[in-house]
């Protein structure tokens, strides 16, 4: 019998627990346990042979650990796991033979985690991760193995990188089970819900979770498991927590508590049970006699029909409550967003995007198409760098297929594709990649012949993309569609059609929409009154979501009371917070009131308004005052800088050297003077073509963290200080290679190179860059600073200066151009 | 070895004084500064998701040797005076890892980025988390245990991190793993021997 087939109508028992077994058996702390495979063959087997006496269905290869990084050894690695195949089946058949055991019995290939983390957070790439479970799936699937088991993952990412690889690999079933902590998370952060959309959506045959806790803990993950999924759930708990008593390890919960717990699962609709750590063939013989004593049938497993995306933390779900999503990571009609590209500027990017999950946004478009710009790198690179910084789900817009596929395939969730439409072309493209990485796709109705004039053409097309859908397996709930919205400056109708559509795409298709609203007020004054309109409108005919600005208070407005008025907006507490920030928000201070906002203390008497907002680190007043000093004032912008920025920037620095202040507080006026320093750029760019921010272009400078070092804080303080004094600042980032900030160096004939170091193990990395740069680049003074240097240590390893903070840096950098020792 | 265990913690309180002399701004009394950790700990709330567990084993002292740092804890030799120094008269020792999760890391990625006043914030928020961690455990012991000795303190190399993680069994019960250099991922995660002095 086929796996597929058995658990289609059948509770599936799986084993227990391995590990502790075989320490029992003789495996020493340290001593890996996949070597028993080889070495002792028939400890294994005779634990597994228990297990399948005990009444498993379904036992482990002993391979959790069976990964490149455990045993580098190419061959060694393949006879452990075809040794681990090979003693589960000796297990099944001596189970069958001699114990007289007849349930079906299925051998699954086990794999549990690398033992590293994945960028971000470590740093192993997401391919390396792919092609190490790839050679465990290749090696357990030749060796013939009934289905494989993923398990004890604790990062979205890493499920995702050990599914690809099944998935690319071979054609069995595949179990996935992770490990929740009592708060319901993965230890990245992701909960049962957005595991279980990112899973199903790729293809995983039951999800669920094993280890970290006895059965008692998880019952709340339970739960969720049973609300949110639509495939057979797994249970595969811990004998509860190990503790030491009378110098032995013991788990907490008893063999009686723990089936009684399971069982308790397998009514509420289980479908898949077995233990974890601390378990035995004991705990598994009493779930299946408890099974079969109580005559317990499983319940069907039923399609939960969610229309879902999600990030690695969390699910949003397309239902009632209407979903938003930011529309501003886009360069449409964007000058300087378009620069921002150009320029590579992430930070821009990813600034764009944390201002509008501040404004509570359940979802980001991201779209960087611009003409001639390498899309698949750029969108790909977006994508890692957002998810480094925001939780929320991530909407990824590109016309390109191989940026959509490789955004997808790097994206860590289950995202939502925009888009596909009617055309034949771009379906069998995209729906594809939708199979194999899972996703919620927008579905514009438009196809070869444009867009229909009336909602009954749209409607049309809109049947035939369900119906290609479900040719690639596609289910009508992963996909949203949006009927287009135009503007009604150039047709007063459009808006009519469009509202039609929303409406009978939710009561006759039944299915979720999405509108790019802001295109209905084009060439209209006062346009977000009229999208704000348009956006209630179509939430009354049941639009499901819209790409929105989040910034503009019409629509922000219109959100909150429409969840206010269809009671999606409990004590209408939203409503009311919003409303409470509406005016600190929207309504801008007509005038400012220093001694109100910038209260001036002894220190600060004799300061302008500005040089106090500076030396007291307010970003928004440091602004504001100096647009009002520009714009209202008309002073000259220089004259700022040289008479109120840099002499504000100089008490602080002065501070904090003689340590009246601390390093917070003179980064908060870094900050505060960047501020400033934005407003008269601006203003100088208009001006002219002309220097910003009075930066001293006669000084270059690069700076980096060196080779092996992943420390950058330090890193970017200094570089902050060093732009405030108004030095040109290249930064190559951390882990660089000497080879790497020499070219640097040479080709910006730069002054001045800062290195960072904060581990004693790589400042032989530190002293191998300067060498080089001393040697190659003999104009370059090197300054060096971070945790573990010295000016001793700085001196013996051939630094030019030693710097012992951020501030040092810039005094030396100051004494550099005063002595004129700087290459001209 | 004489046991292995593993324990999950509730949130400890925050100790503000701590976290604002990591933020190298100790017994600062400046209203700016206090609002920022403020935002930071309550950004922590909603978005770092810590949780604060702890993985184990408790070791017999089978020979020390202060003169040449040789110390013998059944499965494992370690070489360092200081740790020897410190573990002197003990029959016991407990060799903890503890972390606070990764979801801090990601704030401070973040702030890295954006704002580098909260990103010292987080920081020391974080360093603040995994140090009451580690107090909570040691409580949790009814004998006064000896104070924590962890890898790169005096003499005793971070070389010994992997042969740490294997004892306590974290790479697989908490998830902490090491890069080439022998630090610790998530970055808010302590290793550390605790010497139960002999009775």
């Amino acid at each position: 019998m086929k796996f597929k087939d058995f658990l289609r109508d059948n509770f599936v028992i799986l084993d227990g627990g391995m590990g502790s077994l075989l320490q029992e058996r003789g495996l020493q702390p340290g001593q890996k346990p996949e070597t028993f495979n080889i070495l002792h063959p028939e400890v294994v087997i005779d634990i597994q042979k228990a297990y399948y006496d005990a009444g498993s269905n379904v036992v482990n290869t002993n391979t959790f650990g069976a990964n490149i990084f455990n045993f580098p050894d190419e061959e060694e690695q393949k006879s452990v796991i075809e040794a681990a195949v090979k003693n589960a089946r000796e297990a099944a058949r001596l189970s069958e033979e001699d114990s007289g055991c007849t349930q079906p019995k299925f051998v699954s290939l086990d794999i549990g985690p690398l033992g590293q983390l994945l960028a971000p957070y470590g740093q192993l790439a997401l391919e390396d991760a792919v092609t190490a479970f790839s050679r465990i799936v290749q090696i357990g699937a030749g060796a013939g193995v009934d289905l494989v088991t993923i398990e004890t993952m604790n990062d979205c990412l890493e499920t995702k990188a050990a599914l690809l690889a099944v998935k690319e690999n071979c054609d069995l079933p595949v179990i996935v089970t992770n490990a929740y902590d009592a708060g319901g998370q993965l230890m990245t952060g992701a909960d049962p819900a957005a595991m279980t959309s990112m899973l199903e959506g790729m293809g995983a045959d039951a999800v669920g979770t094993n280890c970290s806790l006895g059965p008692h803990q998880l019952r709340g993950v339970m739960k969720e498991f049973l609300e949110n999924a639509s495939v057979p759930v797994v249970f595969k708990p811990n004998a509860g927590l190990p503790k030491v008593e009378d110098g032995k390890t013991v788990y907490d919960v008893t063999v009686d508590e723990f089936a009684d717990e399971v069982i308790m699962q397998m009514k509420a609709g289980v479908r898949i049970v077995g233990g974890c750590c601390g378990t035995t063939p004991d705990h598994i013989r009493k779930v299946t006699g408890l099974v079969s004593s109580l005559g317990l049938t499983p319940l069907p497993i039923t399609d939960k029909f969610l229309s879902v995306v999600s990030s690695y933390t969390h699910a949003v779900r397309f239902d009632r409550d209407p979903i938003l999503i930011g529309e501003r990571i886009n360069p449409t009609g964007k000058k300087r967003f378009k620069q921002a590209l150009i320029d590579h500027d992430m930070d821009y990017i990813l600034n764009e995007g944390l201002r509008q999950a501040d404004e509570n946004v359940h979802i980001l478009d991201v779209n960087v198409g611009i003409p001639d710009i390498d899309e698949p790198t750029l969108l790909t690179e977006t994508v890692k760098e957002l998810q480094a910084v925001t939780d929320l789900p991530l909407q990824l817009d590109t016309s390109d297929p191989v940026a959509m596929e490789q955004a997808l395939r790097a994206y860590n969730g289950k995202a939502m594709i925009n888009s596909v439409n009617g055309k034949s072309e771009v379906m069998s493209a995209i729906f594809p990649l939708v199979k194999k990485y899972g996703g919620l796709v927008v579905a514009l109705t438009l196809d070869e012949g444009g867009i229909p004039e009336t909602a009954q053409g749209r409607i049309v097309i809109a049947k035939h993309i369900i119906e290609t859908a479900e040719e690639y397996g596609i289910a009508k709930k992963d996909l949203i569609f949006d009927p287009l919205c135009m503007t009604i400056s150039a047709d007063t109708k459009a808006a009519v059609t469009t509202l039609e559509c929303v409406r009978v795409l939710h009561d006759e298709l039944k299915v979720h929409t999405s509108l790019g609203i802001s295109n209905v007020s084009f060439g209209l004054p006062k346009r977000n009154m009229v999208t704000a309109g348009m956006f209630a409108a179509a939430l009354e005919c049941g639009l499901s979501a819209a790409i929105m600005n989040p910034f503009a208070p019409e629509m922000m407005t219109t959100y909150h009371c429409y969840r206010a008025l269809h009671d999606l907006d409990s004590n209408c507490s939203d409503l009311i917070e919003f409303a409470q920030s509406y005016d600190d928000k929207y309504t801008a201070p007509s005038v400012i009131a220093p001694s109100a906002e910038v209260s001036k203390s002894p220190e600060t008497a004799d300061m302008t308004e500005l040089m106090t907002a500076i030396v007291k680190g307010l970003k928004e007043q440091s602004s504001k005052i100096t647009a009002k000093l520009i714009n209202e004032d008309g002073a000259d912008p220089l004259t700022i800088v040289s008479d109120e920025v840099i002499p504000a920037l100089n008490i602080v620095g002065e501070g904090f050297e003689a340590k009246r202040m601390y390093l917070p507080q003179l980064l908060m006026s870094a900050e505060a003077a960047k501020e400033a320093f934005v407003i008269i750029k601006e203003r100088l760019e208009s001006v002219k073509g002309s220097d910003p921010a009075g930066k001293d272009a006669s000084c270059r400078i690069v700076i980096a963290t060196v080779k092996g070092d992943i420390h950058d804080i330090g890193k970017n303080i200094v570089k902050l200080l060093l732009e405030n004094y108004g030095f040109e600042v290249t930064d190559l980032g951390k882990d660089v290679a000497p080879e790497d900030i020499l070219d640097a160096v040479t080709s910006l004939h730069a002054d001045v190179c800062g290195l960072s170091a904060l581990m004693t193990t790589t400042v032989p990395a530190m002293e191998e860059t300067i060498k080089l740069i001393h040697e190659k680049a003999p104009w370059c003074k090197v300054m060096v600073g971070g945790a573990v240097l010295t000016q001793e240590y700085a001196d013996r390893i051939g630094a030019d200066a030693y710097s012992k903070d951020a501030m040092g840096s810039v005094r030396y950098v100051e004494s550099l151009l005063s002595a004129g020792g700087k290459n001209q | 070895m004489i046991g292995r265990g593993q324990q999950s913690f509730d949130a400890p309180e925050y100790v503000r004084r701590e976290i604002l002399r990591y933020a190298l701004c100790p017994g600062t009394d400046d209203e700016a500064m206090l609002s920022i950790m403020e935002k930071c700990i309550d950004e922590c709330g909603k978005k770092a998701s810590f949780s604060y567990r702890v993985s184990y084993c408790v070791l017999p002292v089978t020979g020390l040797d202060v003169s040449s740092g040789v110390i013998d804890l059944d499965d494992i030799t370690l070489s360092s005076r200081d740790l020897a120094g410190n573990l002197k008269g003990c029959s016991e020792v407990v060799l903890f890892a503890a972390t606070v999760g990764p979801g801090i890391d990601r704030l401070i990625k973040k702030y890295t980025k954006l704002d580098p006043v909260k990103a010292l914030f987080m920081q020391a928020i974080g360093a603040e988390r995994v140090e009451s961690l580690c107090n909570m455990f040691c409580d949790t012991f009814p004998q006064k245990l000896r104070p924590r000795y962890s890898p790169g303190f005096g003499d005793l190399s971070l070389s010994v991190q992997p042969k740490i993680l294997s004892l306590t069994n974290a790479t697989k019960n908490l998830s902490i793993t090491l890069d080439e250099g022998c630090l610790m991922s998530p970055s808010k995660s302590v290793t550390a021997f605790a010497g139960i002095d002999s009775i």
